[in-house]
């Protein structure tokens, strides 16, 4: 419990009860619990950080899946081109480079797009960070007591494999529906946001 | 006065089937270094953003993964020109 602070456990809420042993964990990961090394640009002074959540790893599979075809690629593209009159060794090797290079550029890649897409709950607002595409990111806020109904849904096969879903936060700000994609544990996330809700309307956060 | 037939022709590193393939290749490679120059653009202003313990090695990847497609579509331009 010495990670949380004093003003969360007064109202003796049940998102302490299911967080409290993972309070102060520091390690980058998809779920993380009152995280001391973490800001943002707009915090405020005394504004804590209850949770930064990114999305679960199996999100991803589809990009590993891509990532052992471009290493296993150059094998098929060198037997394709064996039969091209005028391509000689040289360039095989520069493509076979090429296609090496693409594998780790998709594995740095989808890390980086893991890392930067991240869901922060704080005492006072809610942010969702996405950065799908290198041309777009988009980083957008909402005040905790804006929100109206909080819900989350599994989404397909591996989502009930692996345990994670959406969470979908309407608000009655300008972007009325937030939404953590893929996130691991969203009933938790459900239980924190309604209970800092409830905690932030009786003015105890 | 045989060796003057030729000097006219220029022998083009990218022509024939063999040159649409080299061609298709080196868009690919230009393409993929510019994704990698955005990527890093891109950190940097998301490590503004969100401002972590970790921002500084996210930050050094990028420069890594920048580097890496740098060097190495250099090094796949040469080997594609001279195959």
């Amino acid at each position: 419990m010495g990670h949380i602070p004093k003003k969360f456990l007064k109202g003796k809420k049940s998102f302490i009860a299911n967080l409290s042993s993972e309070a102060g964990t520091n390690r980058v990961g998809s779920f993380g619990v009152f995280p001391t090394n973490i800001s943002f640009n707009g915090q405020d002074k005394g504004e804590s950080v209850v949770l930064v959540v990114r999305r679960h790893p199996a999100v991803f599979i589809p990009q590993y899946f891509l990532i052992l075809v471009l290493l296993f690629a150059p094998v098929l593209v060198l037997s394709v081109f064996r039969d091209i009159e005028g391509l000689n060794f040289a360039f095989a090797l520069g493509v076979g480079t090429l296609f090496l290079l693409l594998a780790i550029s998709t594995a740095i890649d989808t890390f980086l797009k893991w890392y930067y897409s991240v869901n922060i709950v704080t005492d006072q607002r809610i942010i969702d960070v996405d950065f799908n595409n290198v041309l777009f990111h988009r980083f957008s806020e909402a005040q905790l007591e804006k929100i109206e109904d909080v819900s989350h849904a599994p989404s397909g096969l591996l989502s009930s494999i692996f345990d994670y879903g959406d969470v979908y936060i309407q608000t009655a700000g300008t972007k009325p529906e937030f939404e953590f994609t893929g996130v691991p544990r969203p009933r938790d996330i459900q239980d924190t946001l309604l209970d800092l809700l409830e905690l932030k309307q009786k003015g105890q956060i | 006065m045989d060796f003057l037939d030729g000097i006219n022709t220029i022998n083009w590193p990218i022509a024939g089937t063999e040159g649409v393939f080299k061609l298709l290749f080196l868009v690919i490679i230009f393409g993929y270094v510019i994704y990698s120059f955005l990527l890093t653009l891109r950190v940097r202003i998301l490590n503004d953003t969100v401002k972590t313990s970790s921002n500084k090695t996210m930050l050094l990847l990028s420069y890594i993964h920048l580097l890496l497609a740098v060097v190495g579509g250099l090094f796949s331009v040469i080997l594609i020109l001279v195959g």
